[in-house]
């Protein structure tokens, strides 16, 4: 055999390194007990958060509805006047209509009490 | 019956909104009357002249707002007309409106 100039692949001077098969498993990171607290923290200070816009939202609630009803004494006068008118004209238009029947007693009640019976939609009929 | 003819106010919903603390104020007295005179007895017939009182109440109160504190009244009323009566959305006027009122009128929001 002649002295052939070829490269060999060898390890490298001084050998490989050694590998390591020990067992890693490193405790890193924070603990459970500081995990607890930040979360803890975070999930308190949403809260926090939280609560105060309810609060928020329920004083903006009440002011709608304060609002409401200091307009409804107003408005229920209103509709008081308004039905009172349509009934009577009703009342009226029943004379007209029933001046030629015998016995015939307009706006006759046809309930057995002196209180006061909201009317049907249809009694009302120029509201 | 009495005249069921009074004359009545004439103003949209936004206006009323829009006053309806102040309002509520200013005309307690006639509102109570006529809400006690009507949970009592539930009969409309018999509140007709307490009724009166709080449509009278309410067109003084009205006059007197247009006739003092018009201006930043019409805008607070418009800026609730635009959003949908919504208070959080015109703050800023309301501001206005209520330094106005207390100034001019002494008038407070109720509650």
């Amino acid at each position: 055999m002649a002295e052939a100039a070829y490269r060999q692949d060898k390890p490298p001077p001084g050998g490989y390194p050694e590998i390591s098969i020990k067992r890693s498993l490193p405790r890193r990171g924070p603990s459970g007990l500081v995990m607890m607290l930040g979360g803890v923290s975070v999930m308190g200070f949403g809260l926090l958060i939280v609560g105060r816009h309810n609060q928020h939202r329920r004083e903006v609630r009440k002011e709608k509805l304060n609002a409401r009803l200091f307009l409804l004494p107003l408005l229920q006068a209103e509709y008081d006047r308004r039905v009172l008118k349509s009934l009577k004209k009703a009342d009226e238009e029943e004379a007209a209509i029933m001046k030629d029947v015998p016995g015939w007693v307009v706006g006759e009640k046809v309930y057995h009490t002196e209180a006061w019976v909201p009317p049907l939609p249809a009694q009302l009929k120029d509201f | 019956m009495q005249d069921l003819n009074v004359e009545e106010v004439n103003v949209t919903s936004a206006v009323l909104v829009g006053a309806a603390h102040h309002y509520g104020n200013f005309c307690r007295k006639q509102n109570d009357a006529f809400m006690d005179c009507r949970t009592e007895g539930k009969d409309p017939r018999k509140c007709l002249n307490e009724g009166k009182e709080v449509t009278q109440c309410a067109l003084e109160f009205f006059k007197k707002v247009k006739g003092s504190c018009n201006e930043s009244f019409t805008e607070y009323w418009s800026c609730l007309d635009y959003n949908n009566q919504n208070f959080e959305e015109c703050r800023k006027k309301q501001k206005v409106f209520d330094s106005c009122m207390a100034e001019k009128l002494g008038l407070k929001r109720a509650s």
